[in-house]
């Protein structure tokens, strides 16, 4: 008896410990100066975050085969007139290799697959632009959750 | 009953690694955006107005104001406003020298042009000058009016006699002046 709660165990944890796992590292924020702004004008419409200010890395896989990684966005404070998009700026470093979200896609509050591909890699460079910053929104702090969900096939 | 443990436990084997046969796993991280506070106000169009009061072509006749008017000048302004707050105005007033005895220096925003986008604000109407601040836009909010003349508000002068009566005896040929008038953007 004993022995076979140990066998569970040792099961469990080693399935446990060696789940496919995918990790974002950075935050993203975005902050309007007016300054520069004459009386009478709008911010600039359109603005992109830096080209590696998030990376994401894709790790232990367990059937190193294909993987797919949706995202979608969880708000905590916005505004529905700002729009946001992401992109990767690079294939990442390691034996895998991806395709897909090299053109901006626009992050909605329902998951999207955007990127496809085999095998682990790491800092895959994540780069964002917002639409519709405008000064008819209302002076706050706005927050939204981007959250990357990655599925082994 | 070895049995019956041996077959719970090979289910819980074998549940342990249908657990994670679903195959996904997720992470996150926030993106956020500060929107500061923002009140600017310019002036465009002309930087000087001139008023002038015509003398009477006919013996017995008063000075005719009627063409004493100046629409040449427009405000634009940038606003966001706090979740918080509820709007602002602009207010106008004579801030140096004062209007020729006898007579009235009025101001009149129009309706914004309509170039811009947000909540705009609202023309008080005709407002008689003096040098106390005078509310002429009231209920701005987040907004932007576009930038240069023909945006914004459209301000019409016109300099009036003085209704009081009397006031016409207060005139004075050597009266001209020159005024300034500044206009401030605030909270409510």
């Amino acid at each position: 008896m004993t022995r076979l709660i140990l066998l569970f165990g040792f099961f469990s944890v080693f399935s446990i410990a060696f789940g496919q796992q995918v990790t974002i590292k950075g935050e993203v924020e975005f902050s309007f100066q007016y300054a520069n702004i004459k009386a009478g004008e709008d911010y600039s419409l359109e603005t992109e975050s830096k080209q590696d200010g998030v990376s994401m890395s894709i790790r232990k896989l367990k059937r190193n085969s294909y993987w797919a990684v949706t995202v979608y966005k969880s708000d905590i404070n916005w505004n529905n007139k700002v729009k946001i998009y992401v992109r990767r700026t690079n294939g990442g470093s390691g034996n895998g290799y991806t395709w897909g979200c090299t053109n901006y896609t626009r992050v909605r509050n329902m998951p999207q697959s955007i990127m496809w591909g085999a095998g682990g890699l790491n800092n895959i460079y994540l780069q964002y632009r917002l639409s519709g910053i405008s000064m008819d929104l209302p002076a706050n702090t706005y927050y939204t959750d981007i959250v990357y969900t990655l599925y082994e096939q | 009953m070895k049995r019956k443990l041996f077959a719970l436990a090979a289910l819980g084997v074998v549940f342990a690694f249908n657990a994670n046969a679903q195959d996904d796993a997720d992470d996150n991280h926030t993106v956020a955006i500060s929107i500061p506070e923002v009140a600017i106000l310019d002036l465009e169009g002309s930087t000087s107005v001139s008023l002038a009061v015509e003398a009477p072509t006919e013996a017995g006749e008063a000075v005719d104001f009627s063409n004493a008017k100046d629409s040449s000048v427009w405000i634009n302004y940038s606003s966001i406003v706090g979740a918080s707050e509820t709007s602002r105005t602009v207010a106008a007033k004579i801030s140096n020298n004062s209007v020729p005895g006898g007579m009235l220096l009025k101001v009149t925003a129009q309706s914004d042009a309509g170039n811009g986008d947000g909540t705009m604000g609202s023309s008080a109407g005709q407002v008689t000058l003096t040098s106390s601040d005078q509310t002429v836009v009231s209920g701005i909010g987040s907004c932007y009016t576009g930038d240069g003349a023909n945006n914004g508000h459209n301000l019409t002068y016109s300099l009036e006699l003085d209704p009081t009566a009397g006031s016409y005896a207060n005139i004075d040929f050597d009266d001209d002046v020159t005024l300034t008038i500044t206009y401030t953007i605030s909270n409510n």
